[in-house]
């Protein structure tokens, strides 16, 4: 008996051994957050940073004016409030006192309206301020955002991570080194860019009780199976998850939260029938909802890690409207029957554009088509390529995501100029148009109702073919919980707590 | 041997300058519009001109190609299309990695693939030599990735005894820095331990049958001191291999650094093509053509220390 | 007209040989069943629209990732397509890709590696130069770049691949023709007439043909795993079906449904493998190695060959305590693939200290075997036994092969025929010669550099300094073998071996190393034993000769009574053959200087 237990001591010794020599996977103390993110940091200028996947790398280092929360409302940062005036062509901005920038920069009206301005001016988060006239300094802790027509999307992006605020000295340097007022510190010893970012925890940060891990790792690691295997051998400790791992995570008694990120389906370009005719027949747009069974695809290649609707608004969100998912459940030969009416009863030719990250939908796509008699053409290419030339296609595969905010949902999935849609069309049907208008004037509730109305006119007309809204998945160990934000590939750091 | 380095020099330039001209008309021919991958899609129009002005490719062809010859010349490879930031520096943060995998994985090759391949060869048809060739044709039919897969599984999620995936820098630590290169380098070096043990086997069959070998047992020599004679003879062509893989996986080792997530020139010459980062590819490819140029130059002075025969010629 | 016929004898082997390579190759069990993997893969890849059981790309969504099943024998992957269904046409998409690689880079490489080969000259350095430039450019930043520019155009991007693999076939198909064009037939046909298009068809395509299937097999398996590589990266079409995507998606489910990333890595796995143990077994048979049977077939055949013994020939001229050398009843076999092949039927022979016994025979004979069996350094297949092989009184044919091998370079001292081809080239001659001295006479590094020099100042070499640093292929044959005089009488063995010494030399230096090996016999009292074809030779230095022919000795005898009168028709022959137009060294010494050459030992005893 003491035996066994000389040898069960000498094995756990040997073990430790090899453990404790090992730097990466020795301090598992809960007092680190360890998170496998997808991509790395596109960039540390948060004018030219994306949203997707940057929020973790970007909310360490820098606070932002306003930060958007999971249930969609918004929470004031550096911004402790913001008012529209009467005619929702001005917003008056309070800001925080007494906040310095990790360089010793004070934050103030200025150095609010100087980011603000180089945000404006930023490739990617000029997104945000399309519709500013101008940004003013009010006093010394207040600033005024002068805008050329009413925009009910901009407090909205702000808050998703278009308001980050940078030392006013460095804006110019951002590319090369992060310079905010974050909860933590870029430790640029321990981080190999591309590979792993280490931040240190900043003592004295205004807002620290938010923060409560004392160091943070973030590694971008593209490959879903290398992700995953990383949480297993414990280097990580949140993890951008595959669905499909979830059977696995239940077993490792992993937490597991979820929330819909962005839809799934066909997206119409060609309303007008410009280049396929076909496409103008609201019959075809419709025969190409009833064709697809979201369901089956949602659980065959989706891992069943979504939600089965034909809306674009995130389920159970201001928008949604729950009674309109029956309006085309599957039924084949209802499809047929559609096209036949619209006089393609052999269905027609397109052609579609495809990349590696599609390929899971097209088989069922070349499926449904060839029920139809509809003949595709598919012109394989990048993603790089994809995102330039799919809107010139007249449909194509999409996943396309979501935002948690009715008013943005409307301007970012149909009225705006977007990659995937490059000429807004609803302009052409002045039942949709005469629509968006009104929803566009009204506010508040009227507001929410008037674009539920468009919803429901968008789904009748089958503006999209939407198979699914996807869910993003993450996973983390027991004593860490995330809380996933529609709108965000990965959440803030703000929402990742311990349990 | 000055005039033979001199011209091995001469010869390494022209070398280098013939491949980075192709690669970089064919970059630029392949990839026509870089600004959408850099940009993302959010960008206006106007943006991307202005991208387009400051990354000078509004320029003619021949005058951007001169641009980057003049600066790749000495020693400057511009700065990347997508951060801004100094293709060297990007570089010489991302080679070490490289190095260290390739160069532990080399040597993981040399010394199984010698020690293989010498056992073959001088028992030919031994029970020995057919295991060794059922070995080898095994690895050989495994894709590299798969083996990468088993490993990671094996070592790393079930016994723990290597991280999964990532890099440690051998500055912060010696034993992490071993143990974060060997997955990656044990399944990098499968495939070479396979075709060096092939080759040195042939040749050690060659070398075996030869007469003087016969002539230095009859001098009495131990079996031991007559292998170095036979492994000195036949190695050449493993040697060759070594070079060639060690080149070779330089840029090559995309899928490898995928799967263990490794910040190494593979993942940077993939996200690269991705987003048509063209300064970093040519980076890449003149640094790596100036590996090869180096390791050809030693490579041949090994192969004429070992055989004085080459020298002369 | 007959200089044609000449050459088309010449052909003619060459066209037998290459029937004989296949089917040996056939013959091989390696060889058949690699070559029915293939078959059987190129037939499912031709046949695929008949044999696959489903639509590839019909989707049935409640099938993704089933189990194996009659309606899916191997499952549905991952959006419910019929996963053998895929497998058989992802054959044809990898064999496609595997094609296009291949075509290109043989139609590209080999033809300008015959050229380059054949002419030389700015072609060969220009396509040399494109060749090593090809080989430095990191192809995979190459394939990816033209990815993104063709939009992932999968046979452009296979044969991309192609040109990259182009040097393979370039640097093989140059090597052998190189080798060839140097041959002497080759010569010959341009002397008679042919064109030099008519050359390479004639002569250097079939001498090229073999190394290039062997690295078509090889880069076939490269082409396929570089093709599922880069669709493991995502490039390529998703639609169609191919090994590669089905790998990739399997990888993602490997956690949950491993089978997905089985069937695909099983099917390239099988193909690979196949083309390398083909690839392998054609370059064993090319290399034509020396086939070995089993140990079974071993025995069985020394068995056979026992019950059919003929009696030992020969004959011994000394009593057993007296001779330094003692062969009795020595038989050597060789292992061939219907079994074991005698090629010295039991020979007894002797020879005294300071003896020196010649054994004359044409090739074939199995005199050099005797003296390898004498030296335990039979070449592999090979295998001798005997009642007895006494050396120095020691029975050693007994001992273990280590005690047996330490005789070596103190005992017994051997000297080759071929001077250049037994020295090692990659040492120098003070190192080989120093060499034995230290590891097997234990002396220290100046003792052994000083008796390697006293030794090569015996032997007759001037320049001794030069020659202890000089490389085989730096000096002359003559001094190459005086060399390896001196390595064999640097250990003062009691016993020297003489395989043909003089054979490789011109005539005037066949002379002198004669003259040196009879001296130094002399100087130390050796038994020496001296192979050659050639009776001037053994006219020159031997007291005594035996003749063997086809493995027998046929005539054993003092050597002036041989030459008197010898017994055997065949003896007289070879007397005739060796004496032709050439009078002997010691005949013309004897007639000038009017004395005999240095006394006989008496031929004691017998």
């Amino acid at each position: 008996m003491s035996k066994t237990i000389t040898t069960v001591a000498a094995i756990s010794a040997v073990a430790m051994a090899l453990t404790v020599s090992a730097p990466a996977l020795a301090q598992d103390g809960p007092g680190e957050l360890k998170i496998g993110n997808f991509l790395d940091v596109t960039s540390w200028d948060p004018a030219l940073a994306d949203i997707g996947f940057d929020g973790p790398y970007l909310s360490a280092v820098y606070d932002p004016l306003i930060a958007l929360e999971p249930d969609g409302s918004l929470t004031p940062v550096l911004a402790t409030s913001w008012e529209y005036s009467d005619d929702r062509t001005s917003i008056t901005m309070d800001l925080r006192q007494g906040v310095t920038f990790h360089d010793g920069a004070v934050f103030d009206a200025e150095a609010a309206v100087a980011n603000l301005e180089h945000l404006k001016a930023g490739a990617r988060s000029n997104e945000a301020y399309v519709n500013v006239w101008e940004f003013k300094v009010v006093d010394e802790d207040t600033i005024q955002i002068d805008l050329t027509q009413r925009d009910d999307t901009i407090l909205y992006l702000m808050g998703l991570g278009r308001s980050y605020m940078a030392s006013p000295d460095k804006l110019d340097t951002l590319t090369e080194a992060p310079a905010g007022s974050g909860p933590y510190l870029l430790d640029t010893d321990r981080s190999v860019p591309g590979s792993e970012y280490h931040f240190n925890k900043v003592a004295d940060h205004w807002d620290s009780e938010t923060y409560p891990f004392e160091d943070i790792a973030i590694y971008p690691i593209l490959d879903a199976t290398a992700r995953h295997n990383a949480m297993l051998s414990g280097q990580i400790n949140v993890n951008f998850a595959d669905a499909e791992n979830i059977p696995q995570a239940e077993q490792m008694g992993w937490n597991i939260s979820s929330r819909v990120s962005g839809w799934v389906g066909l997206q119409f370009v060609d309303h007008t029938g410009q280049f396929v005719e076909a496409l103008a027949d609201v019959r075809v747009r419709q025969a190409l909802n009833y064709a697809f069974n979201g369901g089956a695809i949602l659980n065959a290649i989706g891992a069943g890690a979504g939600v089965v609707t034909n809306q674009v608004f995130p389920v159970g969100t201001p928008g949604y409207d729950a009674s309109l998912n029956d309006m085309y459940a599957y039924n084949l030969d209802k499809a047929r029957e559609l096209l036949a009416e619209a006089g393609y009863a052999d269905g027609f030719a397109v052609t579609m554009p495809m990349s590696p990250i599609f390929a899971q939908w097209q088989p069922a796509v070349v499926q449904v088509f060839n029920e139809l008699g509809i003949e595709v053409t598919w012109d394989d290419m990048q993603m790089m390529d994809y995102q330039i030339n799919a809107p010139k296609y007249p449909l194509f595969i999409s996943f396309i995501a979501m935002d948690n905010d009715p008013a943005a949902t409307l301007a970012r999935q149909l009225t705006s100029e977007q990659w995937y849609n490059l000429n807004p069309e609803y302009g052409e049907f002045p039942e949709l148009a005469d629509l968006v208008a009104s929803a566009k004037e009204a506010t508040g509730e009227d507001q929410v109702a008037a674009i539920t109305e468009v919803n429901r006119q968008l789904t009748e007309m089958a503006w999209w073919s939407v198979w699914y809204q996807a869910e993003n998945t993450y996973f983390s160990t027991p004593e860490i919980e995330v809380q996933p934000v529609t709108g965000m590939m990965f959440p803030l750091l703000r929402h990742i707590q311990p349990k | 041997m000055i005039a033979f380095i001199a011209k091995r020099l001469a010869a390494g330039v022209v070398l280098l300058v013939a491949v980075s001209v192709g690669t970089f008309f064919l970059a630029h021919t392949a990839i026509t519009d870089p600004t959408v991958g850099l940009l993302g899609t959010t960008a206006t129009e106007a943006q991307r001109e202005a991208l387009t002005i400051k990354l000078g490719l509004d320029r003619p062809l021949i005058v951007q190609f001169w641009d980057w010859f003049s600066h790749a010349a000495i020693g400057d490879f511009g700065t990347s299309w997508r951060n801004f930031q100094s293709v060297n520096d990007q570089i010489a943060i991302k080679l070490p990695v490289t190095l260290s995998v390739v160069s532990f994985a080399t040597l993981l090759t040399a010394f199984f693939g010698i020690t293989l391949g010498m056992i073959a060869g001088l028992n030919p048809n031994s029970m020995l030599d057919r295991m060794s060739k059922g070995i080898t044709v095994v690895l050989f039919a495994l894709p590299g990735f798969w083996v990468s897969l088993v490993l990671v599984i094996w070592f790393a999620v079930n016994l723990r005894w290597f991280p999964a995936v990532g890099y440690v820098q051998p500055t912060q630590s010696i034993t992490g820095w071993l143990r974060s290169i060997t997955l990656p380098a044990v399944s990098l070096s499968l495939m070479g331990i396979v075709v060096v043990a092939e080759q040195l086997r042939n040749e050690v069959i060659a070398v075996n049958k030869q007469d003087f070998v016969r002539t230095l047992r009859s001098r009495g020599l131990s079996q031991g001191q007559v292998i170095i004679h036979i492994l000195r003879n036949a190695c050449p062509a493993a040697l060759t291999m070594l070079a060639i893989m060690f080149v070779s996986l330089l840029s090559g080792a995309i899928v490898v650094e995928a799967i263990f997530s490794l910040p190494g020139i593979g993942q940077l010459i993939n996200s690269s093509s991705q987003i048509g980062d063209i300064p970093v590819l040519l980076g890449i490819t003149v640094v790596s053509v100036i590996f090869v140029v180096i390791v050809n130059f030693l490579l041949d002075i090994a192969l004429g220390w070992i055989n004085p025969k080459v020298r002369v010629k | 007209m007959s200089t044609t016929a000449i050459v088309q004898e010449d052909a003619d082997p060459r066209a037998s040989k290459r029937q004989s390579i296949f089917s040996r190759f056939i013959r091989t069990p390696a060889g058949i069943i690699s070559l029915g993997v293939i078959l059987f893969i190129i037939a499912v890849a031709v046949l695929a629209p008949w044999i696959s059981p489903q639509d590839p790309n019909y989707v049935d969504l409640f099938a993704a990732k089933a189990p194996p099943s009659a309606e899916h024998w191997l499952g549905g992957d991952s959006t419910g397509r019929d996963i053998l269904s895929r497998l058989i046409w992802g054959t044809r998409t990898t064999l496609w890709g595997a094609l296009i690689t291949i075509v290109t880079a043989l139609v590209i490489g080999a033809p300008a590696g015959v050229v380059a080969g054949y002419f030389g000259g700015a072609f060969d350095r220009a396509a040399s130069w494109v060749s090593d430039a090809i080989q430095a450019i990191p192809g995979m930043i190459i394939l990816l770049v033209v990815a993104a520019g063709t939009r992932q155009n999968f046979p452009l991007l296979m044969a991309t691949v192609g040109v990259l693999l182009t040097p393979g076939y370039y640097r093989i198909a140059r090597a052998r023709t190189l080798t060839i064009r140097n041959e002497p037939f080759v010569a010959a046909a341009w002397v008679a007439g042919l064109s030099h298009p008519r050359i390479i068809v004639k002569h250097i395509f079939p001498g090229v043909y073999a190394p290039i299937i062997i690295q078509t097999a090889l880069a076939a398996g490269i082409a396929m795993g570089i093709q599922a590589g880069l669709q493991f990266l995502g490039i390529g079409s998703a639609n169609v079906p191919s090994w590669g995507a089905m790998m990739n998606e399997g990888f993602r489910f490997m956690l949950t449904s491993p089978l997905l990333l089985l069937w695909p890595s099983a099917a390239l796995g099988v193909t690979i493998a196949a083309l390398a143990v083909m690839g392998s077994t054609l370059g064993d048979l090319v290399r034509v190695r020396t086939p070995s049977a089993g140990k079974k077939a071993t025995a069985a055949a020394a068995t056979a060959n026992a019950a059919a013994r003929a009696p030992a020939t020969g004959a011994f001229a000394y009593d057993a305590d007296k001779a330094a050398v003692r062969v009795e009843n020595l038989r050597v076999a060789y292992a061939t693939p219907s079994g074991e092949s005698e090629v010295v039927h039991g020979i007894s022979f002797d020879v005294a200290p300071g003896e020196v016994l010649g054994i004359v025979g044409e090739s074939g004979s199995g005199k050099s075997q005797t003296v390898f069996s004498m030296l335990d350094l039979l070449p592999s297949g090979g295998r001798y036994e005997a009642d007895g092989i006494v050396i120095s009184g020691r029975d050693v044919a007994k001992l273990p092969a280590k005690e047996r091998a330490k005789l070596l370079g103190s005992e017994i001292g051997y000297i080759p025929q071929e001077p250049m081809s037994n020295l090692d080239p990659c040492y120098t001659i003070g190192f080989q010669l120093m060499q034995p001295l230290r590891s097997v006479h234990k002396k220290s590094r100046k003792e052994a550099r000083d008796i390697a020099r006293a030794m090569l100042e015996r032997v007759g070499i001037a320049d001794v300094d030069r020659v202890m640093k000089s490389y085989p292929f730096e000096i002359s044959g003559g001094m190459a073998q005086r060399v390896l005089i001196a390595g064999a009488i640097a250990g003062q063995p009691s016993v020297l071996l003489a395989d043909e010494p003089t054979t490789a030399l011109d005539v005037t230096v066949q002379a002198e190393v004669l003259e040196l090996l009879r001296e130094l016999q002399d100087e130390f009292h050796m038994a020496l034993v001296l192979v050659t074809h050639n009776f001037g030779v053994v006219a020159d230095i031997c007291d005594r000769v035996i003749v063997m022919r086809d493995g027998d000795i046929v005539e054993v005898g003092e050597v002036r009574e041989t030459f008197a009168g010898a017994k055997e028709p065949y003896t007289r022959d070879l007397i005739s053959a060796s004496l032709d137009g050439a009078a002997s060294r010691r005949e013309l010494d004897e007639e000038f200087a009017g004395k005999g050459a240095n006394a006989q030992p008496a031929a004691q005893g017998a």
